[in-house]
């Protein structure tokens, strides 16, 4: 039963790993691409499986053979592509060197040990949360059982009658959300033969553990290790994105998506233009975010309006068309099947419920007010911290300074402003919520910011400074302070050092 | 300085994460719960709608009536539970059956099986 289990994520993941390798770059082999590769595909292989999984659903005679076989044919092909690709082009995959470009080539001053240890020793308690979640709360939180696994237990259970999940009956579990997570655990449990507890909890383990890791491998590409280091350790030691991924919600695989739609974007910039595959694997990243939660839909309409003012301001029609379209292909492997869900299957949505009072909440203007309140006090409370971690940030960024090239860059200004629209978008959907704002702030808002930390955080430490270039400045003078021209420019916006001798 | 206010952080995560105990494992509060609903779910046809009734008239005014009630949904998939008693079948749920089972005091039901631990299941009487 186990062994099925771990066999259906095994598969899942393996599609996922040469689906990524099949249209990762060439000339990018790079030490710690292959943390890269491996993260982004947990999520695109689970979400790729889901996907067979509920077209499965829908055939007549259902039989377990029938899913693995399609499994099996899925992996074979994309295995069979990657082969004939290194057989066709021996040298575009062995040629060494790389085309990543780090920001500024510092790594004369070694990444500090303590800071690796800390991220080890950090990992600890975030494994031991998921060991007792399993043997304490194997159901999962609330939501878990109320939405996302009882929906799974329905595909499991319900034979033809799976379309039950999305009875409009349901009233308050959320029939009407996207079932990438329910149709992902009881694909689990359909190769494992029973609903075994450990599905759930393994899904939303690899979730989690690949944000971090992505987080921690994409900055050890883009920025230095050191960089990567902290950001992990940040978002590991996180309490509320741990405690809430052990949950079994589907607000860590959201937050992985636009993860790894940002990560991918940035990487992306940096071996322009010949990177059409980094785009791709965004695009269906986007599309996976729509096919775990609704607000992935807004993500994925946020990404397209902020790429279309950057790309058009800046490179003109011609390039952001071609842009697109990559960026379109890949939200096309999962969007029509988002779309069909939305249009035959799921009720309508609560939210979208226009009546006359929701324009008369458009003009109230305390709703803005409080609203804004409480946007401010979860953005220095968020998180469950011993201390409120956001006004630190802010003074470790004054210290350090910002990157001005990373500021610049086309991908980091498209992954600001789509996280900046995707707030922007939660906020209008708490303007007019049929619900009460109160208690609908009070047992969303956590969770909402959750959806956008993982990216957020991969954006602060890719803008901030790294450890390495301060350290280096500080050890290129005798007296600990640099004395050259480029350390002129890259002092930081706060210094407390000494004055530069002149 | 923020690697220390992590590691605080982790710490204080260790210190607030249940532990485990071996004696516990398979006996946490929501599946000795499901467990209850267990023979339930034999008599139970395969799909459809039932009702639903517990202690409290309106399903909504106590937190932890809507707590057991998805509970009982989510053990009892794929059959749809729905709060009232407009179905032919009827499930009553109760922590105290004796005072609050207002279908059995109603002559439009009878008790098809009385589950133990206030778990019931009627049925619309034949006209």
């Amino acid at each position: 039963m186990i062994f099925r289990l771990l066999l259906s994520i095994l598969l899942s993941l393996s599609t996922g790993l040469l689906l990524v390798c099949l249209l990762w770059p060439a000339r990018t082999q790079f030490n710690s691409s292959w943390l890269i590769k491996l993260s982004v595909a947990v999520g695109l292989g689970l979400g790729l499986s889901s996907e067979i999984h509920f077209l499965w659903l829908w055939k007549p005679t259902r039989s377990l053979g029938g899913l693995v076989l399609t499994d099996l044919a899925l992996l074979g092909s994309l295995a069979g592509a990657l082969f004939y690709l290194k057989i066709r082009f021996p040298k575009r995959r062995e040629q060494k060197p790389t085309r990543y470009v780090r920001a500024e080539p510092i790594q004369r001053v070694p990444t500090p040990w303590a800071l690796a240890a800390a991220f080890w020793v950090a990992l600890v308690p975030a494994i031991y949360a998921f060991l007792s979640s399993f043997y304490n709360h194997p159901h999962g939180q609330w939501d878990a059982w109320m939405a996302w696994n009882l929906r799974a237990r329905f595909f499991f259970r319900a034979g033809d009658h799976w379309r039950d999940a999305f009875s409009g009956l349901f009233l308050g579990a959320n029939p009407e959300y996207p079932v990438l997570l329910p149709s992902t655990v009881a694909r689990c449990w359909q190769y494992a033969g029973q609903e075994v507890e450990l599905a759930p909890v393994l899904v939303a383990a690899l979730f989690t553990f690949a944000s971090v890791a992505l987080t921690y491998s994409a900055l050890c590409v883009l920025r230095s290790k050191g960089q990567g280091l902290l950001a992990g350790l940040l978002l590991v030691a996180t309490p509320f994105f741990v405690q809430h991924g052990t949950s079994q919600y589907a607000d860590v695989p959201l937050g992985f998506f636009f993860l790894a739609s940002i990560v991918l974007l940035c990487l992306r910039d940096r071996i322009r233009p010949q990177a059409g595959g980094l785009l791709l694997l965004a695009g269906m990243a986007a599309g996976f975010a729509a096919w775990t939660k609704n607000e992935g839909l807004l993500f994925v309409v946020a990404l397209t309006l902020v790429t279309a003012a950057v790309l058009v301001a800046k490179d003109g029609t011609r390039a952001y068309a071609s842009h697109q379209l990559v960026l379109t292909v890949g939200l096309l492997v999962v969007l029509p099947i988002v779309l069909y869900f939305k249009l035959y299957l799921a009720p309508s949505d609560p939210m979208l419920a226009w009546e006359r009072s929701t324009l008369h909440k458009v003009i109230e203007w305390e709703r803005y007010w409080q609203i804004l309140k409480a946007f401010g006090r979860e953005s220095l409370r968020f998180g469950n911290w011993p201390l409120e971690v956001t006004p630190l940030l802010a003074f470790y960024a004054l210290l350090l300074g910002l990157s001005l090239e990373q500021s610049k860059k086309r991908s980091t200004i498209i992954s600001v402003g789509t996280l900046g629209l995707t707030l922007a978008g939660y906020f209008c959907v708490y303007l007019i919520t049929p619900d009460e704002l109160a208690r609908y702030l009070h047992s969303t808002l956590q969770r909402l910011v959750l959806q956008l930390w993982p990216s957020a955080v991969f954006l602060f430490f890719l803008l901030v400074r790294t450890p390495e270039e301060a350290l280096s400045e500080r050890s290129e003078s005798p007296s600990g302070q640099g004395a050259n021209d480029g350390w002129h420019k890259k002092r930081p916006l706060l210094d407390l050092r000494p004055p530069i001798p002149r | 300085m923020l690697a220390l206010v992590s590691l605080t952080s982790s710490a204080s995560l260790l210190r607030d994460t249940e532990p485990i105990v071996r004696g516990k494992v398979g006996k946490d509060e929501i599946t000795l719960y499901l467990m209850r609903f267990e023979a339930l779910r034999r008599v139970l046809p395969a799909h459809g709608t039932v009702g639903y009734e517990t202690d409290s008239e309106d399903l909504q005014r106590d937190r932890r009536d809507v707590r057991r009630f998805y509970l009982a949904q989510y053990a009892l998939a794929p059959v749809i539970l729905v709060a009232g008693l407009d179905q032919d079948l009827v499930i009553g749920n109760y922590q105290d059956p004796g005072s609050n089972c207002r279908i059995c005091r109603s002559t439009s039901f009878v008790l098809v099986a009385d589950l133990g631990n206030g778990l019931m299941l009627f049925r619309k009487a034949a006209r």
